[in-house]
């Protein structure tokens, strides 16, 4: 498996050069929807989606896509698998570049994009018969183990216009896994999923990453998900890439940003002392004193206000949940 | 090749599994039994008519006295014209009928052929029900219904696809744009033409059965009074080309609406253009707009049937030019449009 405490910035992500086992390269891409005649010169006014993103995903990697709504996520989802068409940039998967080579380059990648859509009047079976065909044809028995795998078993004789929401999802992972590919991409793969559907989506994932090495990129809304499941996270807002952050870079950054505090007897004393020992944020509110503390130790805090002679009847410390940073870095 | 021969036997066997498909084809199927039973029923009602009627070919004219009777009436009919009796409308066609018709008989009386034998897929002035009238009949019906269900098919498979994002998770396979566009293309194409030639040939045999079978040869008489006259078999399966001439201008057509317009208008525009757009100019301007006709599909039934030529003046060398450019400009924009548009 890949090393990912490797740190890598938005400037290291540019450069697919300094990634260990660059597969996914997406360079410079950038894609402006307009409306009208616009539509067909490329010129003129429009929504910007995209703007010069570039993004590695390496071989056998968990990388996943954080933003808000309307960031770009799906656009970007949308773009990698050939169904929105870029103004700029380009994309590559293994070497194989998506504009001159679709057939070669999706023959690798098994998609669920959004909602999955299926033939609503046509049963699971047939729209799974129907798609795996259109693959160039998959056996029987390995489409039955799928549907087994997802949990459709029962019900992937029904019309699909009778699905949940969950069965439909179940069926969007079904499609995108049954030609084994090397490459999984699932847009909000967990929406409408119960507990323990998400908890087998997880696991699904995991598996195939880990038994058949399988690169996973996923865009997800559930921030739990992505920090549990992700090796890399891309923050994106306004079409943008933020940042991209390891899970080590992730669960260290959660880490330095902490606000701690404190009930003393002389609060505004306490403020003044930790803004010069320190340098850190402050504010009293009665008794309490918060502290914003970034990459420090909490305890010299603690310690210095004893030293200086200030009461310390409570000392507690929150640090920053990913949240936050989601926010902190997509706003 | 391969991945087109797959995705076009998967679009072929998705549309004719379609229970629409089959309901669409039952109902023209219980129409045309209707129409059958109507003609037959009328025939028979019409059998003791009078058979004095101007221009019965069926009741023993020759072909040179038919000629004189339609030079004559053409004559009177330009004389009208001229002293202002009749205001000629643009939508009036009689002199090109009639000139059709002399040029008919003046064939038949110049290679010595009984025109009582012949028969033009449009009477001669006949009031009684041929077997060959009830064939032409019921090809146009058929094959009318079998338009119309070509432009609900296109619509449906590529803007209604596209609109409802089933093209979407069919895109994510690796399959070319253009192949995939190709293949449901001649899905279509092969699904309206299937239930065309299979009810054709239905209504042959029940045209035989109840109608004394398909005798005469067939005289072909275009807008330009070129005549010729051919085997009744050939005929049908030059009609048959004509058809599939029709019906492949008709998808293209209606897929090029769905580029520019989306879904509704793929649906919308066609049927509207086809169904209603000659009935309203005709009822408004009194004229009709055959050049409509001939973007769509029927203006190629104007110039190469008696109606008239799509464009008045216009010949049928310069009516198939401007048609080829037309469907070359059609597809080159769909598969360009098609390549290019993001999808939902």
């Amino acid at each position: 498996m890949q090393d990912f405490s490797e740190s890598f910035s938005v400037a290291d992500a540019k450069n697919p050069s300094t990634d260990a086992n660059p597969y996914l390269c997406i360079r410079g891409v950038s894609k402006v929807f307009r409306k009208g005649i616009a539509r067909w010169t490329g010129k003129g006014n429009g929504i910007t989606a995209l703007d010069d993103v570039s993004l590695t995903v390496n071989r056998g990697e968990i990388f996943g896509l954080l933003g808000p709504n309307g960031a770009g996520k799906s656009t970007l989802i949308k773009v990698v698998t050939g169904i929105v068409v870029p103004d700029k940039g380009s994309v590559s998967l293994d070497g194989i570049d998506l504009k001159t080579d679709k057939v070669g380059f999706m023959s690798q990648v098994g998609a669920q994009i959004e909602t999955p859509v299926f033939f609503n009047k046509r049963s699971g079976w047939w729209n799974l018969c129907y798609l795996a065909d259109l693959q160039g044809g998959l056996p029987e028995q390995r489409l039955k183990d799928i549907v087994e795998l997802v949990g459709l078993t029962k019900r992937i004789n029904s019309r699909v216009g009778t699905y949940s929401m969950g069965m439909r999802q179940r069926l969007g992972l079904a499609q995108a896994i049954m030609h084994k590919p090397s490459l999984l991409i699932l847009d909000e793969p967990i929406n409408g999923l119960d507990p323990d559907g998400i908890a087998q989506i997880r696991d699904l994932i995991l598996r195939l990453r880990n038994e058949y090495g399988t690169t996973v990129l996923f865009s997800s809304h559930i921030l739990g998900e992505m920090q549990t499941l992700c090796d890399r996270v891309a923050f994106i807002a306004k079409g943008k890439v933020v940042a991209v952050k390891t899970r080590a870079e992730i669960e260290r950054g959660l880490g330095d940003v902490a606000v701690l505090s404190v009930i003393c007897d002389e609060p505004n004393r306490a403020a003044a002392l930790v803004t010069e020992k320190f340098g850190f944020r402050t504010k009293v509110q009665g008794t309490v004193l918060y502290v914003e503390v970034k990459g420090g130790n909490t305890a010299d805090i603690n310690k210095t206000l004893i030293e200086n002679g200030i009461s310390v009847v409570s000392f507690s410390v929150k640090t920053r949940t990913l949240e936050e940073m989601y926010k902190e870095l997509t706003k | 090749m391969k991945g087109l021969a797959t995705a076009y036997s998967l679009e072929c066997k998705k549309i004719f599994s379609a229970r629409a498909f089959w309901i669409f084809a039952v109902i023209i199927l219980l129409l045309c039994i209707l129409v059958t039973a109507s003609f037959r029923t009328i025939g028979n009602l019409i059998e003791g008519m009078d058979e004095s009627a101007v221009g019965g070919s069926d009741y023993g004219a020759s072909a040179a006295q038919l000629a004189e009777i339609y030079r004559a009436q053409l004559d009177e009919y330009l004389a009208q014209v001229a002293d202002g009796t009749i205001e000629r409308k643009p939508s009036d066609t009689t002199e090109t009928y009639l000139k059709n018709m002399i040029a008919i008989c003046e064939y038949c009386d110049e290679h010595g052929l009984d025109i009582s034998k012949l028969n033009t897929f449009g009477s001669i002035g006949s009031l009684k029900m041929s077997p060959d009238d009830y064939a032409s009949m019921m090809m146009q019906i058929i094959f009318g219904f079998s338009t119309i269900m070509s432009i609900v098919l296109a619509a449906r498979v590529v803007a209604g696809e596209t609109e409802d994002g089933t093209m979407r998770m069919q895109l994510t396979r690796p399959i070319k744009r253009s192949t995939l566009l190709t293949a449901k293309h001649g899905a279509v194409f092969t699904a309206s033409m299937t239930l065309g030639i299979v009810l054709t040939v239905v209504f042959m045999i029940v045209g035989a059965l109840f109608f004394d079978g398909i005798s005469r040869d067939v005289v072909l008489v275009d807008a330009y009074q070129n005549v010729a006259v051919i085997n009744p078999y050939a005929a049908i399966f030059i009609l048959l080309l004509f058809f599939a001439a029709m019906t492949e201008l008709t998808v293209q057509f209606t897929i090029f609406c769905g580029s520019l317009t989306g879904g509704t208008g793929a649906l919308v525009i066609p049927l509207v253009l086809y169904l209603f757009a000659d009935t309203v100019a005709a009822f408004l301007y009194d004229t009709y707009i055959p050049f409509v006709g001939l973007f769509t599909n029927m203006g190629w039934a104007g110039a190469l049937t008696p109606q008239g030529a799509p464009i008045n003046g216009m010949s049928i060398y310069s009516m198939l030019a401007v048609t080829a450019v037309w469907f070359a400009v059609m597809t080159a924009v769909n598969y360009i449009s098609f390549e290019k548009r993001d999808l939902k």
